[in-house]
């Protein structure tokens, strides 16, 4: 008995040894959240604030600093590439459809082949292939609209012209981005899913930070009113919408052509409800 | 003692020059050089 | 005369035809890829190939037959109150893998050992193996309810995760699960048809059956392993989780032979150390002599096979994660130079703690033999050896530093001693560190003996000699290029470094095999002679190899981080955040303490049926 003592003792003392080495021994670094759909609020962004956005997905989302940093040797240092762009064109070993910089930098993160910097491919390839990820897709899954702002990041941290323009379209959902269902919509919600009324609207579940505020449109505005909005959005400008004036032009006008009655009647009866 | 160092020495000495064969061709399987160039 | 042979060619003829049996699941689910439900699918792709209309129309049946992976809210995830299905999966999975590595070992290491009894004709070696996998009985019930609890966890707090696994695994988990009847026979009949398959060609037959245990229990962990790569690295299946039609894509993806092989090799160190802890525990209550001596040689038996499947192992551990990284380079660099690295810190402790515990006990095994007093002295040299190349190991590479800290070094990295953090340094450290090993090893085997062939001191020098070689070789790989060249170099060099450390094993093995024919025992082993703190040593190698299997099967399962299988289903449970590393030891060490009280349990049950009536 005495000896089994000694060993469970023993036994205890080291796994305790490790769970305390473990906790406190090692800085505990809190990895990130697991990340969340963020809606980009792009019709009011400056190109400064769309370039901080640049920045915020090279650093975080992107995990671009993983493998591009000048220590781990890992991928190429960026600083310059807004500016390199143009020479790698010309370069005898690019293989890739770019016609500009800009094409160029868009490609270079989709495409990931189409140029190896010299000491950069898959051991083996000569310098033919990129362990670079296609990161439009997969784990990272940056949008085209998170794309072009990496890109204009890139541009500026050159000393380049930033050349991408803010997109003025909603982005697609990262992971909504099928064609539309033949059938119509069955629910109010279903209508809001279906024409992505919350890129831009606060309605329903969506917080789109673009247009006016619908959570409670039908205190202020009647069925007529609001059918109007959707069949011919510049006929009447709101006078409130979220940090910039509204502004004809903003609202799609093709929602007359793709909404069925029945799904504008369903959306139109749930709007002035909401109060 | 004499024999074993005398032994030794000479062992010494082959393995050695075996061990940089074994490093220039494992390296060279990898498709890489012993020594590295920039 | 001739009945003999004919008999050994018969049996011969049997293992051949068992080991085809073995093979055969392997081979077949090759090609299991079309079966009667994408027969069709199958046609229509292979004539479509001419036209445009068919490819179109097959790709629309493949859409109808396969779906995607589903999209999963939070929602989609059950809750049972007062339990955590997360931590209820980890336990669960956890304590599953340690009892069934341990399951699979042992028939790995008794076949050896009744086949060395045969060819031995030491009847020691037998009553060993019976003893052992008497052991592992108990431990093999045990498997299978972890295995239970798993599957049943897994149903009620994923179930969709569940749909979409069943649906592309159907085959594999209806292979595995008809497989153990197959496990148990094999099992049950090894066991209780020891002493009745004892003799002449009987043994035979009972060897040819711990064969087939093997075999059968390998394959099983292949398929089990199947179901786990497939959720790091997914193959087989489109970037939106639908099956291509080829069953062998979705096993055989990336990491699946990397991982077979790791938990192989794995497997028979733990197993080892598993039952040396259980030798350990019944030497220090012995009350006998006869039974000190007899559980002494039990440990010494165990550590050698733990040991011997601790050298080779970081090298499979290398390739599996060489693989990760040509699989999915982020997943890599999180692996080992994102939020898991320090992770790996932690690994070093434990390798160190394994190496160390190893070594101590080679060195207290010592004192069994007077023989032993010529080499002591060079114990404190293999000391400090192991200790430095253990600092190397340990030393991490980037540091969680303040901005003033940072001003003082001058930069993330200090000049020196940064490059000790990246592999040149650490694969120094562990190749030095594995030919110390053996060289404490080496000493042990000759403590009780002297050559008495004329070569001797040559053959002594030929083994110096190219210790010193392969030491210089070594540092000199790490050395230059981990300070002077860059990456391809610095992971090509690892190559030479190790194939000089194996080369050496394995000369010097050869070597000592010859210079020992005939030696002269002076001072013969004194089982049972040997302190007790180097019990201890074995108890320590057992727990740490636990805790560390612990901390790599969450790293294993975490890299995922928030996908269930990586970059096609996502994870959008409350749980999907990955924990903090305290967080995780500290499961990792509450799972290691259920794990010791039910083997406790298992050393208590073999004890009471060993107790007469009274």
């Amino acid at each position: 008995m005495k000896s089994f003592l000694k060993i469970l003792i023993f036994n205890i003392v080291i796994l305790s040894f490790y769970a305390l080495y473990a906790n406190m021994g090692i800085p505990q670094v809190k990895p990130e959240a697991p990340p969340k759909e963020e809606k980009l609020d792009l019709g009011s962004m400056t190109m400064d604030q769309f370039i901080a956005l640049g920045d915020k997905i090279y650093n975080g989302k992107g995990t671009c600093t993983l493998c591009h940093n000048p220590v781990g040797g890992r991928a190429p240092v960026l600083d310059a590439v807004g500016s390199i762009a143009a020479d790698r064109l010309k370069d005898a070993r690019y293989k890739g459809k770019a016609t500009s910089p800009e094409e160029y930098l868009r490609e270079s993160m989709v495409d990931t082949s189409a140029f190896v910097v010299t000491g950069f491919g898959v051991t083996g390839t000569n310098d033919t292939k990129s362990p670079m990820p296609d990161v439009s897709t997969g784990a990272i899954g940056l949008s085209p609209a998170e794309i072009d702002a990496v890109i204009a990041y890139l541009q500026k941290k050159a000393g380049a012209e930033v050349t991408v323009k803010i997109p003025t379209e909603a982005p697609e959902a990262k992971e909504g981005g099928e064609a539309a269902p033949a059938a119509p919509a069955k629910t109010p919600e279903e209508v809001i899913a279906k024409y992505a009324c919350g890129a831009c609207h606060i309605i329903g579940k969506e917080q789109g930070a673009l247009g006016p505020d619908l959570s409670k449109i039908g205190a202020s505005k009647n069925e007529a009113y609001l059918r109007q909005a959707i069949l011919d959005p510049d006929a009447v400008i709101a006078k409130n919408c979220p940090g910039a004036p509204c502004a004809p032009g903003m609202m799609p006008k093709d929602f007359a052509d793709k909404m069925t009655a029945s799904e504008m009647e369903m959306l139109v009866k749930f709007m002035v409800k909401s109060k | 003692m004499k024999s074993f160092f005398g032994f030794f020495v000479v062992a010494l000495v082959v393995s050695a020059a075996f061990f940089l064969l074994l490093d220039v061709g494992l390296m060279k399987l990898q498709g890489l050089t012993l020594l590295y160039h920039h | 005369m001739i009945l003999t042979g004919i008999k050994k060619v018969t049996c011969l003829t049997l293992l051949f035809l068992l080991f085809i049996a073995w093979g055969g699941p392997h081979v077949s689910l090759q090609f299991s890829g079309v079966t009667v439900a994408n027969a069709e699918e199958y046609a229509a792709k292979s004539e479509g190939a001419a036209t445009e209309a068919a490819p179109a129309k097959a790709e629309g049946e493949k859409k109808a037959e396969y779906p995607p992976a589903p999209k999963l809210t939070e929602a989609d995830y059950p809750k049972v109150k007062g339990f955590n299905g997360r931590i209820m999966i980890w336990l669960a999975a956890q304590l599953h893998l340690w009892f069934a590595a341990f399951v699979l070992a042992v028939p790995i290491f008794v076949l050896i050992l009744e086949g060395i009894g045969m060819a031995t004709k030491d009847e020691r070696y037998d009553k060993m193996a019976y003893e052992f996998i008497k052991v592992s009985l108990t431990a093999y019930s045990i498997t299978a309810i972890f295995g239970g609890l798993l599957v049943f966890s897994l149903i009620i707090f994923y179930p969709d995760f569940m749909k979409y696994m069943t649906g592309l695994f159907s085959s594999t988990m209806l292979a595995y699960a008809f497989l153990f009847f197959a496990e148990s026979a094999s099992l049950y009949i090894y066991y209780y048809g020891w002493h009745w398959l004892h003799d002449g060609f009987r043994k035979w037959v009972h060897l040819t059956i711990g064969l087939i245990l093997n075999g059968v229990g390998t394959t099983l962990m292949f398929l089990a392993n199947a179901w786990v790569t497939f959720m790091m690295s997914p193959g087989g299946v489109d970037p939106a989780g639908a099956f291509q039609g080829d069953h062998w894509a979705v096993i055989h993806n990336f990491l699946w032979n990397p991982l077979n092989l790791h938990r192989v090799i794995a497997n028979i160190a733990y197993g080892g150390s598993v039952i040396g802890a259980y030798a350990a525990y019944k030497f220090l209550s012995a009350t006998t002599k006869e039974d000190r001596a007899h559980y002494d040689w039990m440990g010494y038996t165990a550590n050698v096979i733990a040991v011997s499947g601790l050298l080779p192992l970081p090298f499979a551990g290398y390739w599996l994660t060489k693989e990760m990284y040509a699989y999915s380079q982020q997943m890599g660099i999180t692996l080992m130079g994102g939020i898991f690295a320090w992770l790996f810190i932690i690994q070093a402790v434990l390798i160190g703690a394994l190496f160390l515990s190893a070594n101590y006990y080679l060195w207290c095994g010592m004192a069994r033999s007077q023989g032993a007093v010529r080499y002591t002295k060079y114990i404190k040299y293999i000391a400090v050896a192991i200790i430095g190349s253990f600092l190397v190991w340990f030393t991490p590479h980037t540091l969680v530093m303040t901005n003033q800290e940072l001003k003082a070094l001058g930069g993330p990295y200090h000049k020196y001693l940064g490059p000790l953090g990246i592999m040149p340094a650490k694969n120094t450290a562990v190749n030095i560190m594995i030919l110390f090993t053996y060289l404490s090893f080496m000493l042990y085997r000759r403590c009780n003996k002297i050559a008495t062939v004329s070569w001797a001191p040559a053959g002594n020098a030929a083994q110096a000699a190219i210790y010193v070689a392969a030491i210089a070789n070594i540092v000199f790989l790490g050395v230059y290029h981990g300070y002077f060249t860059n990456t391809p170099f610095k992971v090509a060099a690892s190559v030479p470094q190790v194939v000089s450390t194996l080369f050496v094993i394995i000369f010097c093995a050869i070597i000592d095999a010859f210079m020992y024919k005939g030696a002269k025992e002076v001072a013969p082993l004194q089982w049972g002679k040997v302190p007790d703190r180097s019990q201890y040593a074995l108890f320590m190698l057992a727990i740490s190899f636990t805790w560390l299997m612990g901390l790599m099967g969450y790293i294993r399962s975490g890299i995922r981080q928030h996908w269930h299988v990586y970059t096609i289903m996502r994870d959008n449970s409350v749980d999907a955040y990955t924990p903090t590393i305290g967080y995780a030891a500290q499961v990792v060490t509450l799972a290691t303490m259920i794990f010791m009280a039910i083997v406790i349990f298992i050393f208590w049950l073999s004890n009471i049926s060993a107790k007469k009536a009274h």
